[in-house]
């Protein structure tokens, strides 16, 4: 897993490749409180390059997701892999997040 | 004709890449579409990391066998574990409620193996808990 962090009109960009597992998502969930603690609190997630994502890794974006909410932020997700879309549907996360197919629909979003 | 493949590990989380490693070796030699091996993979994990976290609750000295079968069309993945007698299948289905702040955060993990997978089943053998992943090559739309 990589994790690649820019930022652009004051939102976050999270573009992460690889996969996420059990094994991957703690390391993932620490990069990205790091940001929160710094006062990121506007975040995209790139999901264009991820290939593999476990639940461990839902349990992160869920936890972050819940944080950013409590600071008045927001997390909106895009570009997803056929996998993780599938992933992502028997979750729950279409109802629950803001999920496009483009990064400038995402970030027009804000 | 019935191909067998089975590997004891440690229950240990950091040698997750490796058992992952062994069974998409396996199902990708079947024939299966790059997104089903994933698909595989995931309830794989989900199981493992269940019974490492659960049913040995981080006890050192457990072991994990992984045992892979394949017989045209039917795979079978099978997660043994020597803990005590719990059916994952038996939990309940978590709380996918689409309000952020009652969301819960676990849960998603024995849901993904009942959705993901073409069938799955819970056995108990004498001291051993099996729980079968099975997917069908004919249902791997990408080999249609």
């Amino acid at each position: 897993m990589d994790i690649t962090f820019s930022e652009e009109k004051g939102i976050l960009i999270v573009s992460i490749s690889g996969r996420i597992d059990a094994l991957t998502a703690p390391e993932l969930e620490k990069a990205i409180v790091s940001r929160i603690e710094e006062g990121a609190i506007k975040m995209l997630f790139d999901l264009q390059e991820l290939e593999y994502i476990s639940s461990a890794g839902l349990r992160v974006f869920l936890f972050v997701a819940k944080r950013l909410n409590t600071l008045k932020g927001r997390v909106v997700f895009c570009s997803l892999q056929k996998l993780i879309e599938d992933v992502f549907r028997v979750s729950g996360f279409y109802s629950l997040f803001s999920i496009y197919e483009e990064r400038q629909e995402a970030m027009s979003s804000f | 004709m019935l191909v067998r493949c089975h590997r004891q590990f440690n229950a240990d989380l950091s040698l997750l890449t490796e058992m992952l490693g062994f069974i998409s070796g396996f199902v990708l030699g079947c024939g299966f579409s790059p997104d089903k091996v994933k698909t595989i993979e995931l309830a794989s994990e989900e199981a493992i990391v269940n019974v490492i976290n659960y049913a040995y609750k981080g006890l050192s000295g457990s072991e994990v066998s992984i045992q892979c079968m394949f017989e045209r069309p039917t795979l079978t993945v099978e997660i043994i574990d020597s803990g005590e007698a719990f059916n994952p299948l038996d939990a309940p289905d978590p709380d996918i409620s689409d309000n952020l702040e009652d969301r819960k955060i676990g849960g998603l993990g024995i849901s993904f193996i009942k959705r993901l997978v073409d069938e799955v089943y819970y056995r108990r053998e004498g001291d051993k808990n099996i729980l079968s992943l099975v997917l069908r090559l004919d249902n791997d739309v990408a080999n249609v």
